[in-house]
């Protein structure tokens, strides 16, 4: 696809531009593929890869504020929003629609509710890049050694419902006396999101709307019973691990080691568990709980965005539209990198043939159409604090989920009205 | 030469003769130019990394600033917010503050008994002089994983211990009772070889002839220790106190290391931390900035009745000249 990048493309001068992003060792790795095929259409252009060591938020804060920030950053679907009202990232919906073909891709390939997210203020600061919503990931081997019948692949089966997601996780889950030496499941991403995914697979709403909410809805009994039922999976059923044992070994180790049979995550852990030694696991979708209708999971994206202060608008510009263009997502998706974004490669054959070790690498394309997107607010910071502390209780046993929301509504109503 | 009796502490401990500095300071200035140009690296060092954000940060306190776009005057604002409306300020003061009484007393005592060990004339003393300060120098990373370990309620090298003696194991991270102590724990350990390094170079100054002449007039071990050793080291002791109140008021990488967010639930949410977050994950450094001062207040007061109680009894070592 040539498109935009003829005359206009081709004319810039050579010129080095900082590409900010963060990765664990096996993403880093497959960017740079990206990031060479780039180089090899604008060999003019020299991308330099900046990988993220800490916090990326704190990092491209300190950076922006020393006037030295990149000119091309991944922007995450929780925190850009930030940084979006700061002025530090670009406006780009003028230069999509400056440009015919890829304005044509924009529009058609992209799922909407994606590029929504990322539109803040009625502006388009952030392109999605890949789409990180969650989904079950289960180990083949324990699931045929207990006879049981694995979850589906589909996101339109009513069937997998809570009650027979814990009956599947009681009958793998091993007991030695007191101790658990086999969990049925494990939670192996973040507890506080983890929970209100699956609460919203209940119908529940964490907020009155998703983009800029205004106020909260997590007393919503819906809410509420998806997060009691979430946490008592290990303080009452005793099938998941508790605070104590998660602090032993965490959900992604636990199932590199066998030690459990089904855990809640996302794409990027597919490189490390498709690399363990004797794990055969393949992916499923998560369960739906009484009070809501079909298998829901969240919308996680994250993509590129420009800065506003860069001295090259232009190359910056040509990297993000590369990297997001179908030219670009098919490197990614033969790579394994992301979960594209764009509906024409996530149908493709790149897409399938990068994931060898499992069979239903689609219920992630799919999973795009069945996700509840996640809440863009610039006050993410303190709301994601105070939900992960007070939730903490509900985890550890200590309180309710009924008595926490209750008590937390009001706070979080608080820090939404300060934003 | 010191004299029998003066300590090797930091003159400003020690109370002395003043100089008559007014008269003389420029002239002198004028004598010694060379030793000024010699000192102006380090000088600028410090005027531009210590003392201009000293300063600045005053000015920041007085703003909301989220450090990308440009500062909002906002007066005593932040700290009428700190004061009246923001809950977690008293939560992680508290904290903070019980940390302090958790650590400063036994770090104390265990520097105290560590230092007499360190004191004694056996062979191999050198290599255990060592190993008592062997966790001050260990990077304070590798300390927090590896007690995190020990701490851990299923394989904890402690758990086991309780185990063994019958009793029941105890959640050390996972509980708030116990959250707070188990950083208390780990923060004796690393630090109590530092200040046992410092009461040692005092007991080392303690002349021996005060211990002899009393055994000579039959004073027991313990009232030699009380009545001679004590008073000699108060010098020192002072240090120590005033020292490790000011650090441990600070603490913040241990809790962020091990609990990362000040858990369970605001448990080990101390000062720092708090002030960390607000500055940088919610964007407010005027707010940061003001719980800074607000910091350096307390302790500047704290210190200040430090040292006057102290004094008075730290003087008598000065007195055996």
């Amino acid at each position: 696809m040539r498109g935009g990048r003829t005359a206009a493309g081709q004319e810039l001068e050579a010129a080095e531009i900082n590409f900010y992003f963060g990765a664990n060792p096996d993403e880093a790795r497959t960017r740079q593929t990206v990031i060479d095929a780039f180089q090899e259409k604008f060999p003019q252009i020299t991308v330099n890869p900046q990988v993220a060591e800490g916090d990326p938020l704190q990092e491209l804060q300190t950076q922006f504020a020393g006037g030295a920030g990149p000119d091309v950053m991944m922007a995450w679907e929780l925190t850009y929003s930030g940084l979006a009202t700061r002025n530090v990232m670009a406006d780009l919906t003028e230069r999509i629609a400056a440009d015919a073909e890829f304005a044509q891709v924009v529009a058609e390939d992209h799922e909407p509710s994606l590029l929504d997210m990322f539109n803040w203020d009625g502006k388009q600061y952030v392109l999605p890049e890949q789409f990180a919503g969650v989904a079950l990931y289960y180990n083949k081997t324990l699931f045929a050694d207990a006879g049981l019948d694995v979850p589906p692949a589909d996101w339109t089966d009513e069937s997998w419902t809570w009650e027979r997601f814990l009956e599947t996780a009681e009958a793998l889950t091993v007991r030695d006396g007191d101790r658990v030496t086999q969990f049925g499941f494990a939670d192996a991403w973040w507890m506080p999101l983890s929970a209100t995914v699956i609460a919203t697979g209940n119908g529940g709403n964490w907020f009155d709307t998703y983009v800029d909410p205004q106020a909260s809805t997590i007393t919503d009994p819906k809410m509420v019973e998806g997060l009691q039922w979430y946490a008592d999976l290990a303080n009452v059923h005793r099938v998941a691990p508790n605070a104590e044992e998660i602090a032993t070994q965490a959900g992604p180790d636990m199932f590199m080691g066998g030690r459990v049979a089904m855990v809640l995550v996302g794409h990027w852990m597919y490189p490390a568990f498709s690399g363990a030694e004797g794990l055969d696991f393949d992916l499923a979708v998560l369960p739906v709980g009484p009070q809501g209708t079909t298998p829901k999971t969240d919308l996680g994206s994250t993509g590129l965005a420009i800065s506003a202060s860069t001295e090259y608008p232009d190359h910056a510009w040509e990297f993000v539209k590369f990297s997001t263009s179908p030219e670009g997502q098919e490197i990614i998706a033969q790579s394994g990198l992301f979960v594209p974004v764009l509906k024409s490669v996530g149908q493709s054959e790149a897409y399938l043939s990068s994931h060898p070790a499992i069979e239903n690498a689609t219920v992630f394309t799919d999973g795009l159409a069945h996700s509840i997107p996640l809440p863009i607010t610039t006050m993410w910071g303190e709301i994601a604090a105070i939900w992960d502390r007070d939730l903490g209780a509900v985890w550890r046993g200590e309180a309710n989920a009924a008595d926490v929301c209750a008590a937390l509504e009001p706070q979080i109503n608080d820090l939404l009205a300060r934003g | 030469m010191d004299r029998a009796g003066k300590t090797a502490l930091p003159g400003s401990f020690a109370p002395g003769r003043t100089l008559s500095r007014r008269r003389s300071l420029l002239a002198e200035m004028r004598r010694s130019w060379t030793s000024y140009l010699f000192i102006l690296p380090n000088l600028i060092g410090v005027l531009l990394f210590l003392a201009f954000p000293v300063v600045f940060a005053l000015y920041m306190s007085f703003t909301e600033w989220d450090i990308l776009t440009s500062p909002e005057f906002v007066g005593i604002g932040n700290y009428r917010e700190m004061f009246t409306e923001d809950p977690l300020f008293w939560v992680s003061l508290r904290n903070s503050a019980y940390y302090v009484l958790l650590t400063v007393p036994t770090t104390l005592l265990i520097a105290l008994g560590l230092a007499m060990a360190m004191n004694q004339a056996v062979r191999g003393i050198s290599f255990f002089r060592a190993a008592i300060y062997v966790p001050v120098l260990t990077s304070a990373v590798a300390v927090a994983f590896v007690w995190q370990w020990i701490f851990n309620y299923e394989f904890g090298l402690l758990n086991a211990f309780l185990d063994l003696l019958r009793l029941p194991s105890v959640r050390w991270l996972t509980s708030s009772d116990w959250a707070m102590i188990s950083l208390a724990i780990m923060s004796i350990w690393k630090s109590s070889g530092y200040f046992a390094v410092i009461i040692f170079a005092a007991l080392q100054s303690v002349p021996g002839v005060l211990h002899e002449a009393a055994e000579i007039d039959g004073a027991s071990s313990w009232n030699r220790f009380l009545n001679i050793t004590i008073p000699m080291i108060a010098p020192a002791l002072l240090f120590v106190t005033v020292i490790s109140v000011i650090g441990s008021f600070q603490v913040f990488d241990q809790v962020y290391l091990v609990t990362g967010n000040g858990g369970p639930g605001t448990a080990t949410y101390v000062y720092n931390l708090h002030l960390f977050n607000e500055g940088f994950t919610f964007f407010r450094m005027g707010y940061a900035a003001a719980l800074a001062y607000v910091l350096f207040a307390i302790l500047f007061v704290i210190t200040y009745f430090q040292l006057r109680l102290g004094r008075k009894r730290a003087s008598a070592a000065y007195e055996f000249e």
